[in-house]
């Protein structure tokens, strides 16, 4: 065994060709003799490869868009010279997601305060398709807010609705993506909401669907901080959908989902007759974009308001699993 | 609209263009290059989406705002990695939570097999390190930034950046201090003396 030992830097630094050459010749020498040594290197070596194996993470469709509206909205305030307190842009405001929950209390209020006070100010000045000032959360709303929901009227016609749109299919496309039914599943209940709780019979066992399974209600202690935007407190029948609702239920369940789940695209659905939101997550291949397996959820939009973690986990009205 | 001549340019030429003209597609095509590394980068440093967004528009709103003192002496990809630092670092500042650990999660699909085992064993040592040693490693073999230029994203010098990469595959691959009679030590890069 030689009489030196290589600095941890060193053999770091060797890994990545960042030695001299002639610290190069002393390591490879080193390590030819030592054993011990030689196990660093090549557990470095692993961890380097393991965490270049996570791969890039991509922006979905929908964030990108939301981002691009929002900036360049934002340039022409600047262009104007009008910007707002801060640094930041009249009519650009940060998006504060906590663990995935949007977080609407004080901080809303003050936000609600200063955008009106500001947007009195530069309302002329702000872009907006809208007519007004545009959160980043506002621009992530699907940019065919006005179309039709997507209507699945039954469990077998959500993996032909999800390989259908357009986020899904472009990361895909080079897969070996099939349209078709999922497994069977036990049917949905229809949740029926009252004022105060949920039918407590339409919870059902999920035991016997490892890729597949439908959601019944739950009273839940849980709930977002500070309420859900237009969702907060909402308890009853036949609410409408809203961007807010839409990004809630968004990070609601992004916040119970491990990160390695990426979100693909969320959509305004009808669900066997009642309002949901579908909201698809991938397991990323680790680069080019495509995943390897493809989760949708579909899910009322008062849950996301008002419920959290297991309880809202136990209130999918459908979670649905496939390999694209 | 694509602009192939914009799409041509080169950053620093994007960001002349749009301090001079104020073209804002100069600006679309700056936002299109790189939003996603951007987003990438700040989001194995502060490991969620949402932060993620918060720091990259962050990034670009200062990239639009101070353009114009940007005098190209340096790369423009040197900025940008120094407002993606600056702006994570600030994220994680101004957040008093932590992230939440790991093990509190539901399984996702395909846990348990040994790749996905694999992947949240990585993602949680990574989220494990301290942030200075994250932003270096992720910066070097996620998105194979080399040594100078993490030292410039960072604002500190090169010994520096050698040491938190080493010492975060160190942490990463699970080496005790002593598992070779050795002391931690940071810096230097020599060999020394075995006792």
């Amino acid at each position: 065994m030689n009489s030196t030992h290589p600095e941890i830097e060193t053999i770091s630094a060797y890994l990545d060709g960042m030695v001299t050459s002639r610290e190069r010749a002393q390591v490879e020498q080193h390590l030819a003799s030592c054993g011990s040594c030689g196990e660093i290197t090549r557990r470095m070596k692993t961890a380097s490869g393991n965490l270049a194996a996570l791969g890039k993470v991509q922006m979905t469709a929908q964030e990108q868009a939301a981002l691009r509206r929002t900036l360049l909205g934002a340039t022409k305030t600047a262009a104007s010279g009008a910007w707002g307190f801060g640094g930041r842009p009249a009519g650009v405001t940060s998006r504060r997601w906590s663990s995935g929950r949007l977080q609407w209390s004080l901080g809303g209020a003050f936000a609600l305060l200063a955008v009106a006070v500001v947007g009195f100010a530069f309302m002329r000045s702000v872009p907006n398709t809208d007519g007004g000032a545009q959160t980043l959360t506002e621009a992530m709303a699907p940019a065919d807010r006005s179309a039709a929901p997507i209507t699945i009227a039954s469990d077998d016609q959500i993996k032909g609705t999800v390989l259908a749109l357009p986020e899904v299919k472009g990361s895909i496309s080079k897969s070996t993506a099939e349209s078709g039914p999922p497994q069977a599943a036990p049917e949905a209940p229809a949740l029926a909401r009252t004022d105060a709780s949920r039918d407590s019979a339409a919870a059902q066992s999920n035991d016997d669907a490892e890729s597949f399974a439908t959601g019944g209600g739950d009273d839940g202690g849980g709930g977002i901080a500070g309420g859900g935007g237009a969702y907060a407190g909402a308890a009853t029948d036949a609410q409408p959908f809203t961007v807010d609702a839409g990004a809630a239920c968004s990070a609601a369940i992004t916040a119970t989902q491990p990160d390695s789940l990426e979100e693909i695209a969320a959509r305004e659905i009808s669900y066997k007759g009642r309002q949901a939101w579908l909201i698809v997550y991938g397991v990323p291949a680790g680069s080019g974009g495509s995943f390897v397996e493809i989760t949708t959820f579909v899910v009322d939009p008062a849950d996301c308001a008002n419920l959290s973690g297991e309880a809202l986990e136990r209130s999918f009205l459908s979670r649905y699993s496939f390999k694209p | 609209m694509r602009d192939p001549d914009l799409e041509a340019q080169t950053d620093e030429l994007l960001v002349a263009a749009f301090v001079e003209s104020k073209d804002e597609r100069a600006l679309e095509v700056l936002l299109a290059r790189h939003e996603s590394r951007v987003f990438g980068i700040a989001y194995r440093i502060l490991g969620n989406r949402a932060d993620a967004l918060d720091a990259t528009q962050d990034v670009f709103l200062t990239v639009f705002r101070k353009a114009g003192s940007f005098r190209g002496q340096a790369a423009f990809t040197t900025w940008l990695y120094r407002l993606t630092t600056n702006a994570c670092h600030d994220i994680g500042r101004r957040k008093a939570r932590t992230p939440l650990p790991m093990e509190t999660l539901p399984n996702p699909p395909g846990a348990g097999s040994g790749e996905m085992d694999t992947r949240l064993g990585v993602e949680q040592a990574l989220r494990a390190l301290p942030q200075d040693q994250r932003v270096a490693i992720v910066m070097r073999d996620l998105y194979d930034l080399d040594y100078e230029q993490i030292a410039a994203a960072t604002g500190v010098p090169l010994g520096t950046v050698k040491s938190r990469i080493a010492r975060a595959r160190r942490a990463l691959a699970g080496i005790m201090d002593d598992s070779r009679g050795m002391e931690p030590r940071s810096g230097g890069g020599r060999l020394r003396k075995q006792r």
